[in-house]
């Protein structure tokens, strides 16, 4: 079988440093307020980092009235602008605000998960840019490790879209506060 | 000396048949030892008949229970059931690097075969099985790979030309100028990925076998924990339709919940679709209907089935909650205060149409005590349960509710 | 310049120092990666780094020279680069020709750029002859100065051994902000076990991320280093004798840890619960190896010198002497190791004058103001944003209007540039050759020019070199300015055979095929040398005196570095501003209650110096007494901090977080 790539988020270690989400906007030259990632403080000392979750269940992907989106065999998901006539229902179909509208253009965008990065054996541009390893791949047809969780707070119910993506949770630490 | 390294004429006569596939292997043992002989695979489903294919329609295997300590080694006597008759048989695996692919069967039409006499026959005869069983699935796992990626862009949409699919459908005869729906099979996955791969593909065997003895050229895949099939729709009749492939499901559900049950498995039916670049909005519904049935409680749900659940499974969480809040909250309360559960006699009602006689039956009560409930709920929720809009929000409340939202 | 990728370096006031690859097509910067070949940075930047194409190409940036007259109306004109060096080398002949020397001028410069090739300024001054020059380093001197008190030099441990350690102890540092690229050597360590401690009195995102996090009155670190030296020394040391041996001191020390320190007292002063000290105390006594990070922040206050040599000396007895894997943080200051040419460029003598006029930068503009004979009359700013960043202001408001002529030299124009006469468009890193060393980290690496400046802009180096030029062209043998070095000139000669020894390196080209780490890292310390314990007991004494007086409803204004700037670095970059941040006030729940302030508010913090409106944060975990802001913005906290009178003979950093004010709720009548 095919794989499926996916992000694997390590919330204990993200320091919600930012440098995925610029590091996006460097590769990939995104208008301003167009973001293909962006990294979230969801809850106190709790940070994601998320883009298109390439989901096996893509939303954007079953309201697309032009079928514009495909998915590769590696799982992501892709959208063909040309296609796209900016009707913005993946934009509010989509649970993790992953297709990012822009009115200059009047067409959506999205994270491609730097596939012509992938395809010539590099990782994304914001896994390369994750300084604490928080941020990287894994095929989750064969990934396991108990560890890990399919939803953390903060994050959409993953039931509908099933979301290529997993996270190691927050540890707990000992604090001492002021008396 | 040379009689020393002479082989025997029927071990040559198999071998040669052999290079002609397991059809021939079957038809001259049978030849040569005056029986009937059978191949089945290891979930004893018959793959070559001696006596002819229309012969095997409806037969049953059972190993004999006390000979059956060890089947992979052993030859063991079983027993072959027809519409007509019950027949007594020798079995012998059919393995390969201790992988059991099958098993080859003799059988008698009288009296018992005696196991001694063709044990060795059984042996040599079932590693030539071996060897062109493992050649015809190394070729169908080759085909699978290049059948797979076609299914794949189909279930999401990648083909963009209708004209395409057809041609391409044509190659492993599937005709997709009739419509087609999509049945998702799943093994439920809570925390983790489902990553049991024998199991999945066990659940595939199941569906195509079932889908072969429906006279369908199986169009299925395994994903993951999925398996998908796509099921042509010749009739337009629409309940007939659904009956079908609910039965369908439902068999498909039990006998897979026989082979492993200890994985949870559900299932979930898309819409039907005359265009095949359309199937794959089919396969989104159906992994839709597939979640909502869990939810529900719903064997074989259909995507067409839901309507409010869809729209309220999807809608932001916060919202529902103070929906459901402002809708039942006043009556939250009370039962809490009062330690009472005025709120179940509501749900029962809401789900009973708001009937008081079916109401009353289902939940064991009085027609008094409930009609004296049902003004106190009227009087806590300051609402008339008689007009039809505070039926909806109740209604709709105690759905967000199953939806596992609250 | 051709397509390609080319080697460049982050030249700003920062630990990471990293290594940047750039990827140029037709002249222009497309994007930029980190080099791979950095074993510090490893292949990664920081979000700001990731955002170089919108710092180069930015509409707010600089074209060209300008002018404004009068100085402060925002009635800006463009002129040339020769009008420009027309009017400032007239003012400086002229100041020259009224006073006498070249006194009234002077400058005032930090740290904007670090590259080797910035001491341009410097270098340019001193081809005058003597002038006025800051002396001095605001952001770090105590810590220096008490680091090579202890040890008898500069010291730093190499930054990737933290990876190797048993115990990481940070004291008053935010790398998760302001240091991204330590965490992975802090996370390689817990990851084979090691326990990462934090000891801040902001509950940082580093802090966050912390096995243990302790949270501490602000400036009573001492404090809390005597306290578990007190436990340890109380549970016995293992091998004290060879402590005795390598220290000085040692029994005084332990005499009066012994003496002078009650646990419940150190409790009391520093917040911090006796179970947390016992917790940190058996840290320390067990895990080895183990390293000790002295943040900045511990050194923003007038015990800070204190503190850093308590800290020192707790590192000191445990481990840091014995144990050749253990590590003590700081910063190192390497650079001083190179020749720095155009930073030591001997200008011409003057016949009476035998030296420029100092002042510390620290307290520049009172100690501008005090001068006479002859007053400050010109001033170069370059690598530097005074209104947003100094402190003092009334003081520099005084200055400005007794200057001549103010000169800026910046890639944006920032609140200082809009204070001058003239504005020069500096090049970025990305359009000028330089050289850089690491002050944390121990990689030297080049920074080549890789695209063409933007519209006019030019670097401090060819400023100099042009400038100069003309001086003489006006008044021949003025400036002996080397100016027809190339940049490439004074980069090979930093490369003495002694540094190319050091960094292994056969000749400039190694550099171009990456950063070379220096071979060789002092440990601790030289055999020879003794570790000095704490400072004289007279000072230690004096330490447990000096408590601030509080007054109620005072509180510590603290204004450490934010994410995405660096003080007012990158504030004109969109991508780095999409939130907004910047007039955000912290203030605990506590304090929040007592001035009846809500979430989201309007509020004022005020002390004699000046207000501050900005919306009210209310956090938690916020100590009661704790203000917390940002830099920069469009209302600069530092009108609320002043320097107080320097006490040390030798300089001190400045004490920004020494600042008090106080809270109230705004009010229209108030402004």
């Amino acid at each position: 079988m095919f794989k499926r790539t996916g992000f694997i988020f390590n919330a204990d270690d993200c320091i919600n440093c930012k440098a995925c989400e610029i590091s996006c906007k460097n590769e990939n030259q995104t208008p301003m307020n167009i973001q293909w990632r962006t990294v979230k403080k969801v809850a106190p000392e709790l940070y994601l980092s998320l883009s298109c979750n390439h989901c096996d269940s893509p939303e954007c992907f079953r309201v697309c009235p032009e079928r514009a989106f495909i998915k590769r065999k590696d799982g992501i998901v892709q959208i063909d602008e040309n296609l796209c006539t900016g009707c913005q229902l993946c934009v509010s179909a989509c649970p993790y605000q992953a297709p990012q509208f822009n009115p200059e253009t009047r067409k959506v965008s999205k994270c491609q998960m730097c596939y012509p990065r992938q395809d010539i054996g590099m990782v994304p541009a914001c896994v390369e840019a994750c300084t604490t390893g928080a941020l990287n791949l894994v095929d989750l047809n064969t990934f396991e490790d108990e560890q890990t969780v399919r939803n953390l707070p903060g994050f959409s119910d993953v039931t509908v879209t099933n979301p290529s993506i997993i996270f190691y949770p927050l540890k707990p630490r000992k604090r001492y506060f002021l008396q | 000396m040379n009689n020393h390294f002479a082989i025997p004429e029927f071990v040559q006569e198999l071998s040669t048949a052999s290079s002609h596939g397991v059809n021939q292997i079957v038809q001259k043992l049978s030849t040569l030892l005056s029986h009937p002989v059978l191949v089945v695979d290891p979930l004893y489903q018959v793959l070559s008949c001696s006596t002819g294919i229309e012969a095997i329609d409806e037969i049953v295997i059972m190993p004999d229970n006390q000979q059956e300590s060890n089947p992979h080694f052993a030859v063991f006597s079983c027993q072959i059931s027809t519409i007509d008759s019950l027949k007594n048989g020798l079995a012998n695996p059919i393995t390969l690097n201790n992988k059991i692919l099958g098993y080859l069967i003799l059988f008698s039409n009288d009296k018992p075969l005696a196991a001694g006499l063709y044990e060795d026959a059984l042996i040599y005869t079932a590693s030539l099985c071996a060897l062109q069983m493992q050649k015809s699935l190394e070729l169908k796992q080759e085909r699978q790979k290049f059948k797979e990626a076609f299914l794949f862009d189909l279930l999401y949409g990648n083909i963009k030309q209708k004209e395409d699919i057809t041609e391409y459908g044509e190659i492993w005869g599937w005709d997709f100028s009739i419509p087609h729906i999509v049945i998702v099979f799943s093994y439920k996955e809570d925390n983790h990925f489902f990553t049991n791969k024998q199991t999945v593909n066990m659940l595939l065997q199941v569906v195509e076998n079932e889908l072969i003895s429906q006279n369908f050229k199986p169009i299925a895949m395994a994903k993951q924990s999925q398996v998908i099939t796509m099921i042509p729709l010749v009739d337009t009749d629409y309940d007939e339709n659904r009956a079908k492939l609910e039965a369908f499901a439902v068999t498909v559900l039990n006998k897979a919940a026989k082979m492993n049950p200890e994985f949870e498995l559900a299932c979930g039916i898309g819409k039907k679709y005359r265009n095949p670049t359309e199937l794959f909005r089919s396969y989104q519904e159906a992994k839709v209907a597939f979640e909502l049935g869990i939810l529900l409680k719903i064997t074989t749900p259909l995507f067409t089935d839901f309507g409010l659940e869809r729209i309220l499974y999807k809608h932001d969480l916060q919202d529902l909650i103070e929906y459901y809040n402002h809708t039942l909250g006043s009556l939250l309360e009370h039962d809490k205060n009062h330690d009472g559960n005025l709120i179940e006699t509501l749900e029962v009602l809401a789900a009973n149409q708001f009937d008081m006689g079916k109401t009353a039956k289902a939940s064991f009560l009085h027609r008094n005590t409930l009609r004296y409930r049902v003004k106190r709920i009227e009087e806590i929720l300051n609402m008339k349960l008689d007009d039809l809009h505070v039926r909806l929000d109740i209604m709709a409340a105690f759905k967000i509710k199953q939806l596992r939202k609250i | 310049m051709k397509d390609g990728v080319y080697r460049n370096t982050c030249p700003r006031n920062c630990f990471g120092t990293c290594g940047i690859l750039s990827y140029v097509k037709n002249g222009r910067l497309m994007k930029v990666t980190g080099d791979p070949k950095h074993g510090y940075t490893k292949g990664r930047l920081c979000a700001k780094g990731y955002a170089s194409t919108q710092f180069v190409y930015n509409t707010q940036r600089l074209k060209y020279p300008m002018i404004q007259s009068p100085r402060g109306s925002g009635n800006w004109k463009r002129i040339s680069w020769d009008e420009a060096y027309s009017i400032i080398a007239g003012k400086i002949i002229e100041l020259n020709q009224r006073f006498g020397s070249n006194l009234a001028s002077g400058y005032n410069k930090f740290s904007g750029n670090l590259g080797f090739l910035h001491y341009a300024v410097e270098g340019m001054f001193n081809s005058f002859g003597p002038h006025t020059k800051p002396v001095g380093n605001p952001c770090a001197l105590t810590g220096k100065l008490a680091v090579n008190q202890a040890f008898g030099h500069n010291f730093s441990s190499n930054p990737e051994d933290m990876a190797d350690t048993n115990l990481i102890v940070i004291w008053g540092a935010n790398p998760a902000v302001t240091n991204v690229h330590q965490m992975k050597f802090i996370y390689e360590a817990r990851r084979s076990g090691a326990k990462f401690i934090v000891i801040d009195p902001i509950f940082t995102r580093t802090a966050e991320k912390a096995d243990v996090y302790i949270q501490i009155n602000p400036g009573t670190d001492a404090w809390l280093a005597f306290g578990i030296a007190k436990i340890l020394i109380e549970k016995g040391i293992d091998d004290e004798e060879s402590i005795r041996e390598q220290t000085i001191g040692w029994d005084q020390y332990k005499h009066f840890i012994h003496h002078q320190i009650d646990l419940s007292d150190v409790s009391k002063r520093t917040g911090v619960p006796t179970e947390a000290m016992e917790v940190l105390a058996e840290f320390y006594g067990n895990l080895k190896p183990a390293v000790t990070w002295n943040g900045l922040g511990i050194q923003r206050n007038d015990r800070g010198s204190h503190s850093i040599s308590a800290i020192n000396s707790l590192a000191a007895m445990t481990g840091i002497l014995s144990n050749p894997n253990s590590g003590l943080y700081y910063m190192h200051f390497d650079i001083e190791h190179f020749p720095q040419l155009l930073l030591n460029h001997q200008g011409p003598v003057h016949p009476n004058i035998t030296k420029s006029r100092d002042i510390d930068i620290s307290n520049y503009s009172k100690n501008a103001l005090a001068l006479t004979e002859p007053p400050l009359k010109f001033l170069w700013v370059a690598s530097r944003n005074i209104i947003t960043q100094d402190q003092n202001l009334k003081s520099w408001h005084q200055l400005f209007n007794q200057l001549e002529l103010i000169v800026t030299v910046d890639l944006y124009l920032t609140k200082t540039a809009k204070h001058s006469d003239i504005v020069l468009p500096a090049a970025s890193h990305f359009e000028e050759e330089d050289l850089n060393v690491g002050y944390w980290h121990y990689w030297l690496s080049i920074n080549q020019k890789s695209i063409p400046p933007y519209y006019e802009a030019k670097s401090d180096l060819q400023i100099a070199r042009e400038l100069t030029k003309k001086l003489n062209e006006l008044s021949p043998g003025f400036s002996n300015f080397p100016f027809e070095k190339e940049p490439i000139d004074w980069i090979k000669e930093e490369l003495t055979p002694e540094i190319m020894r050091q960094y292994s390196l056969t000749s400039y080209e190694d550099l171009l095929e990456g950063p070379h780490k220096k071979i060789e890292i002092a440990h601790s310390m030289p055999d020879s040398e003794k570790f000095r314990l704490l400072p004289s007991k007279e000072t230690v004494t004096e330490q447990l005196q000096s408590e601030n007086l509080k007054k109620p409803l005072t509180y510590r204004l603290l204004t450490p570095q934010t994410l995405l700037k660096i003080h007012s670095q990158y504030e004109l970059v969109p991508w780095l501003n999409q939130e907004q941040t910047e007039d955000i006030i912290e203030l605990s729940s506590t304090a929040a209650i007592q001035h009846e302030i809500d979430e989201n508010t309007k509020i004022e913090i005020y002390n004699q110096h000046g207000f501050i409106i900005g919306t009210a944060k209310i956090n938690p975990t916020l100590p009661n007494q704790v203000v917390l802001a940002s830099q920069a913005g469009n209302n600069p906290i530092n009108q609320l901090i002043t320097q107080t009178d320097d006490k040390g003979a030798n300089g001190s950093s400045t004490f920004f977080y020494d600042s008090m004010v106080n809270i109230r709720k705004w009010r229209e009548k108030n402004v």
